[in-house]
């Protein structure tokens, strides 16, 4: 990471092919930018986890693995807020079609899956879904503390 | 991820070293499973050496939790982190899953 990436007022950006192996490149990216600011933890963890999620979904579900399509993500500092964009042109997500589960139903479904929207709804201050022309856009806002 | 399996006394101890992701969690997932059909009765994941957990890592341990119930199977986590203690309480796991610091005497 070069020493630009320090201005307060900088776009982070990195990308990434649809493959679950990149994850940890990933949250390696995210980890460089929370370490930069000194954001603290749980805080920092959690971030890391709700980019994870999401990527994995559009990894996954939007983009089927196909290693030839991307996803790019934008970080940036806005005050005491960090502003994240996960931008693929995979298939769209409708959030208003997602009813969250209880851990007990998933529990007695043996399912492995949808909890990680649950975790990125719980850690992240605001998210939403927004398509424009023929990109899936997911902004995540999450409060933040700058430890000394 | 490298995923190290032990057998201590009665108990197998499967020891994840690494991320435990969307990329990762199907290692687990199948020793999980292999265990039960070998008829395991104390499974023990060592988290002392997991530095992450993402949902994909947890659905593993979610998907099996009836299971070990209804077989009578003592499941813990042995050696959880903050943060990955924070991800279980995020999602009320820690109230579910057994917790540990070290093993059970048995």
């Amino acid at each position: 990471m070069n020493n630009s990436l320090a201005d307060k007022n900088s776009i982070y950006g990195f990308n990434s092919p649809c493959s679950k192996e990149n994850l940890k490149n990933i949250r390696e990216f995210i980890k460089n930018i929370l370490v930069l600011k000194n954001i603290t933890d749980p805080e920092q963890n959690q971030i890391i986890v709700a980019v994870d999620e999401i990527c994995t979904n559009s990894i996954v579900h939007g983009n089927k693995e196909n290693t030839n399509k991307c996803i790019d993500i934008y970080c940036k500092y806005l005050k005491e807020e960090l502003v994240i964009e996960i931008i693929d042109k995979g298939l769209a997500y409708n959030i208003s079609n997602y009813k969250e589960p209880s851990i007990q139903q998933l529990i007695n479904e043996k399912q492995k899956g949808s909890m990680g929207l649950m975790l990125v709804k719980r850690m992240m201050d605001n998210i939403e879904f927004l398509r424009v022309g023929d990109k899936n856009i997911c902004r995540m806002v999450k409060k933040v503390h700058y430890s000394t | 991820m490298v995923l190290n399996k032990l057998q201590k006394d009665s108990f197998l101890i499967l020891e994840v070293i690494g991320d435990l992701d969307a990329s990762s969690c199907l290692v687990l997932d199948t020793a999980i499973a292999f265990a039960m059909e070998q008829n395991e009765k104390a499974i023990v994941i060592d988290c002392t050496k997991m530095h992450y957990i993402s949902s994909a890592g947890l659905g593993v341990f979610v998907s099996y939790l009836s299971d070990f119930e209804a077989n009578g199977v003592y499941f813990a986590l042995l050696n959880v982190n903050d943060n990955v203690k924070n991800i279980l309480s995020v999602l009320g796991l820690e109230k579910l899953v057994n917790i540990i610091e070290q093993l059970p005497s048995r």
